[in-house]
């Protein structure tokens, strides 16, 4: 028998929560639409071999081809490449006819001097373009050294934003030498955590370390074992640290460990001076400085073990279970410690919802709506013009611009009107 | 562990029933039709670039406010369906 009174309190409870379904509802769908429009929800599905190009010859420019395919649909305006050296030129070009056509897209900097760059991520801009998907695409890069010094320029076609799935293949006659990995490749990890499981494709990500230690040196150690069935030397691992707030242009590799032994079982001890604030995820990928011999590939998948220095504030994987000690015959303890276990969601648990969310955006109706908003971000008023309009400097400085910046102003002030007046007669 | 067991189970259904669907692909001449608009767009940039990107805003702000108050008018219908106690 339910007391009248408990009854009563309980609808009254049930009413006030009933009050709050738009917000709850609001709140939900726009924390929805900010998770759809996640910038890395839409990047890219080009999954392709990595390739890179290694010379320590001043003054003399190489070039790397990169092979694409068909199949690229989307608008790019930027690509990654991971580099060193003091110039970096390069650009798209269409392959048809046993030659390269005419550069589709080119950088914004091609030809000019972009700065200095210690294996970093360098975000190149370049010529807004939109794929064909019937037409088969090369990346060129051409890298230079002006200084004699080790110059590289490497990149992942995964790091050109846009959609669809390249297909190299049937590689085109005068590409043959392209076609397959060359240089170095990017080496699988699979990376165990302190605490965590496995995590696949040499990203591993963390939880912390939080706040600024701006000049700790954290010693990392890897241990792995590959296949080097080539027997080829591969001694220099580099890490990327990923602030995980941002999406990957944002990042800048923190460090580079050599290590002095080949074979099974490679340690790496790498100092890292991290800036050590807000979450980071850590990439690693192999790379072979040896300045001859670009034929060395590292072709197969690796197990590596990850552990922290004891300067880390933090060795928890995000999503993994919190680490709880309890002191011998705490029964309560022992029993939370189960209850954790039982239901913390794992780290793979965590990969396999990005695996479906990237499912999830090629797919209709979905996929639509993200064709859409590639295509819109793409859109730009600072193409090149259809029609080149020469207005004179003194026409456009006397007349122009303050007409263009006082109809701006009456344009928004009609904005606010118009939009007052649309809010004033929404009934919700 | 149930939780992740429950959660692997839920989206390796979600994962095949969804991978059943056939992927969508961008059509060149829907994507040169935006390439093209841009290059429209770039012709008055040139001169009255504010006023540009200004019209530009405020259809688009205009779009997503509409498209939201409609997607808000959807939900409100659906939960009015809901059975309350009063």
């Amino acid at each position: 028998m339910i007391d009248p009174l408990r009854k009563q309190e309980r609808a009254q409870a049930i009413n006030i929560l009933y009050g709050f379904r738009f917000q709850l509802f609001a709140i939900v769908a726009i924390i929805g639409i900010f998770i759809f429009l996640d910038p890395r929800m839409a990047s890219a599905d080009i999954e392709q071999s990595f390739h890179s190009y290694s010379i320590n010859t001043g003054g003399t420019p190489i070039s790397a081809v990169q092979t694409l395919g068909t199949g690229l649909t989307g608008t790019t305006s930027q690509v990654n490449l991971w580099g060193t050296g003091n110039y970096i030129l390069q650009w798209f070009d269409e392959y048809s006819d046993s030659t390269y056509q005419t550069h589709v897209s080119s950088s914004a900097q091609q030809g000019g001097y972009i700065g200095s760059y210690s294996n970093q991520l360098i975000p190149i801009a370049i010529t807004s373009y939109t794929f064909d998907p019937t037409k088969y695409y090369v990346l060129r890069f051409t890298i230079w050294d002006l200084a004699n010094s080790d110059t590289r320029g490497y990149g992942t076609s995964s790091d050109i934003y846009t959609g669809g799935t390249a297909n190299p293949s049937p590689c085109p006659a005068g590409l043959s030498g392209y076609c397959t990995a060359r240089a170095v490749e990017d080496w699988y990890f699979n990376i165990v955590g302190a605490t965590g499981g496995p995590i696949a494709d040499g990203v591993i990500s963390l939880t912390g370390p939080t706040g600024t230690v701006a000049s700790s040196t954290v010693p990392v150690h890897f241990t792995g074992t590959y296949n080097n069935g080539n027997s080829e030397t591969y001694d220099s691992i580099a890490f990327s640290l990923f602030n995980s707030t941002y999406n990957q242009q944002l990042s800048t590799m923190y460090g580079q460990g050599y290590a002095t032994t080949t074979g099974n079982g490679i340690d790496f001890d790498v100092p890292l001076v991290i800036p050590l604030q807000g979450n980071y995820e850590y990439s690693a990928y192999l790379i072979n400085t040896t300045t001859t011999g670009n034929d060395t590939r590292l072709t197969d998948t690796a197990t590596s073990s990850f552990s922290y220095g004891s300067n880390a504030t933090s060795t928890d994987p995000i999503y993994s279970a919190p680490e709880i000690v309890c002191s011998f015959g705490d029964l309560f303890c022992y029993m939370k410690k189960a209850f954790v276990w039982l239901l913390y969601p794992t780290d793979s648990v965590k990969n396999s919802f990005d695996l479906l969310k990237l499912t999830i955006v090629t797919k209709p109706p979905v996929g639509y709506f993200y064709i859409l908003k590639d295509n819109l971000t793409g859109l730009t008023a600072t193409s090149s013009a259809q029609v080149a309009v020469v207005i004179p400097t003194n026409l456009k400085t006397v007349i122009f611009d303050p007409l263009d910046v006082a109809l701006t102003s009456i344009l928004w002030a009609l904005f606010g009107f118009i939009f007052y007046k649309r809010v004033s007669k929404i009934h919700l | 562990m149930i939780w992740s067991w429950i959660i692997t189970l839920i989206v390796s259904i979600l994962s095949y029933l969804i991978g059943l669907l056939p992927t969508v692909s961008n059509t060149s001449g829907f994507g040169s039709a935006f390439a093209v608009a841009g290059h429209y767009m770039a012709v008055p940039y040139q001169f009255i670039p504010y006023i540009t990107i200004t019209i530009i805003a405020i259809v688009a702000f205009d779009v997503a406010f509409e498209s939201g108050y409609l997607f808000f008018k959807i939900i409100y219908w659906i939960i009015k369906r809901f059975p309350t106690q009063s």
